[in-house]
């Protein structure tokens, strides 16, 4: 797979350890602009630390990341908008929710910037679309769990991203936000951004990704969701009982027989020989 | 006492009305600043930092340096032997700032016992004296004082996103050590233009007390950093004077006078006051027989 032919976030040999824990081995990516990536796979299957290695909050043991041919260094990072899985922020600072949002600019503008007009209304039209633009003089500790959720997604679609991680986005909020959520996906792909986001639903995965990449400590399988969301790959990724479960779960979605997913190491998918034994 | 006397008393003096414009910037940009120090739970880094510019002053008024730099340097010293042993050491954070600041005052304490006339130069260093201060070390303290303040306005926005969540920050790929850096660097030169107003030991409540009382009276950063700015400014004024007529020390007296602010404010905030809280308290009878 070369990295240089088209615009997007290329992620190669990508591994990640915590100590001696093997989070992430040898993993390759692509997320071309226009397109929603899905990034599917059980709890610790290393979503979050593939999304974390890709902004630098993590180290990486090994690989290379590219944003539109280049690698990517500290300034790069501004193009990348990120909401990550569970916020670690300081929830009794006095913050308003419209200041939250307009941080997410402050990357753009620089270490003595502060936040133009125009930074304001961005910030305030991301709330609105989130459907949360009464709430915009509240501190952000005064909201609830979901409605914080859409902050932080409002914050990174306020940055105006070239790319965007989204660590479940989809993950505790209502049926509404997910709705809004996922037309905010779309409008996105439109806009030529390149989305990678991290989920549990498959159903969603099947209907809205471009390309899903399952992950098990390494890339199990990648491509067109018919294609990848096999029984045999899920099975692959998620053991047994997880497999049987997501598949009842997504009925709907028929993948055709002959394909055969792409998998990542090269030939038909060997036996887990570590991990696998502890579940 | 006529009440024009009364207020012009103390500024008819060039002395006086230096040591006025002085303690005023002082306490202004330790307001400022101190809003961020508390909301990040910094006091006893402060604190510490305090009593670790005493050697570098002791070493300056031996040498007949200039104090705040001396200050400085050693504050910048401390502040580097905290980072580094939280971050090499498997030391917790409180205990490896204990050690670091109790080293560096015995260092300083052993300094100036070894001079003949400590006892004066001490109880200066450690409780200011800003009426008997020369007019150069309340020019340079002043200055100190000023940059603080400027840095912290010309650094609002990163200052803030790094306090409430650094992770963004470091994803947006903005400079986060470099920042944390210039925040601490600004904290012990906080802590060093206060030194002659109100000494090493009670710099810190120049940094907390007017910060803590605004966290009382307002909700968003950037207003509670004005509200604590003014306090720190009034207290200074009520200090001074309290100081001048009563002849008692101004380190004490100002501080004193931003206890009483924090105090009357915790009785009578509007929402947040004991007073407020008291009459708002919920009825439980009414609510269950409603
Ligand atoms: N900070 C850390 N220190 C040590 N190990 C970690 C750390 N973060 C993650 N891990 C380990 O790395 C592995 C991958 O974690 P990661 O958070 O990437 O999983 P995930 O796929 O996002 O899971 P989830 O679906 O629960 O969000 C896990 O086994 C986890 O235990
Ligand atoms: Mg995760």
């Amino acid at each position: 797979m070369s990295a240089r032919t088209t615009a997007g976030l290329h992620v190669e040999r990508l591994t990640v350890m915590y100590g001696p824990h093997l989070a992430l081995d040898d993993a390759c990516l692509t997320c071309e602009r226009g397109q929603v990536v899905g990034l599917l796979g059980p709890n610790g299957s290393g979503k979050s630390t593939l999304l974390k290695a890709v902004l630098g909050l993590t180290r990486m043991q090994n690989g290379r990341i590219t944003l539109d041919g280049a690698p990517l260094d500290r300034r790069a990072r501004a193009r990348i908008a990120y909401t990550p899985q569970r916020n670690e922020v300081d929830w009794s600072f006095p913050i308003t929710v419209e200041e939250v949002v307009v941080l997410g600019r402050q990357g753009l503008r620089g270490l003595f910037g502060r936040p133009h007009r125009s930074d304001w209304r961005i910030a305030w039209e991301a709330l609105d679309q989130l459907g949360i633009g009464e709430l915009r003089r509240r501190q952000i500790g005064e909201l609830s769990a979901g409605q914080q959720q859409r902050v932080f997604i409002a914050r990174a679609l306020a940055q105006d991203g070239d790319v965007l991680l989204l660590d479940e986005p989809l993950t505790g909020v209502d049926a509404q936000t997910q709705t809004i959520v996922l037309h905010m996906l779309t409008e996105l792909r439109r806009r030529g951004r390149a989305v990678l986001v991290t989920t549990h639903d498959l159903t969603l995965a099947g209907e809205i990704c471009d390309c899903v990449c399952l992950l098990n400590t390494r890339v199990i399988a990648l491509g067109a969701p018919a294609h990848v969301l096999t029984p045999r790959a899920l099975l692959e990724t998620f053991g047994g009982d997880g497999a049987v479960r997501l598949l009842e779960g997504m009925a709907e979605i028929d993948p055709p027989d002959a394909a055969e997913p792409r998998y990542a190491s090269g030939g038909t998918p060997a036996r887990r020989s570590s991990g696998s034994a502890t579940r | 006492m006529n009440p024009l006397a009364f207020l012009l008393g103390p500024i008819q003096f060039e002395l006086t009305q230096r040591a006025l414009v002085e303690a005023t910037l002082v306490s202004v940009a330790c307001g400022v600043l101190g809003v961020l120090v508390v909301q990040r739970g910094l006091s006893f880094i402060s604190d510490a930092l305090s009593h670790c510019v005493v050697p570098g002053v002791v070493a300056a008024f031996l040498t007949h340096a200039n104090r705040e730099l001396g200050g400085t340097i050693s504050a910048l010293i401390a502040a580097w032997a905290m980072l580094l042993l939280r971050r090499r050491g498997a030391l917790g954070s409180d205990p490896s700032i204990a050690v670091v600041f109790t080293t560096m005052f015995a260092f300083g304490l052993a300094l100036i016992s070894a001079t003949g006339s400590y006892l004066n130069d001490l109880t200066e260093i450690l409780f200011g004296a800003i009426l008997a201060t020369s007019p150069g070390e309340l020019l340079a303290s002043g200055a100190v004082a000023t940059v603080v303040l400027a840095g912290t306005v010309a650094l609002f926005w990163p200052l803030v996103l790094v306090s409430f969540d650094p992770v963004a920050a470091r994803a947006q790929g903005l400079p986060v050590d470099r920042i944390e850096l210039a925040f601490y660097g600004l904290l012990a030169l906080a802590v060093v233009s206060g030194l002659v107003a109100v000494g090493s030991m009670l710099v810190t409540g120049l940094l907390i007390v007017p910060a803590t009382t605004a966290r009382i009276l307002a909700r968003r950063v950037a207003t509670q950093m004005v509200v604590s700015g003014l306090i720190g400014c009034v207290a200074s004024w009520i200090g001074l004077y309290t100081s001048y007529y009563l002849r008692i020390a101004s380190g004490g007296a100002i501080v004193l006078a931003a206890a009483l602010i924090f105090a009357v404010a915790l009785l009578a905030a509007p929402r947040q006051g004991i007073v407020a809280r008291l009459l708002h308290r919920p009825r439980r009878t009414e609510t269950v027989t409603a």
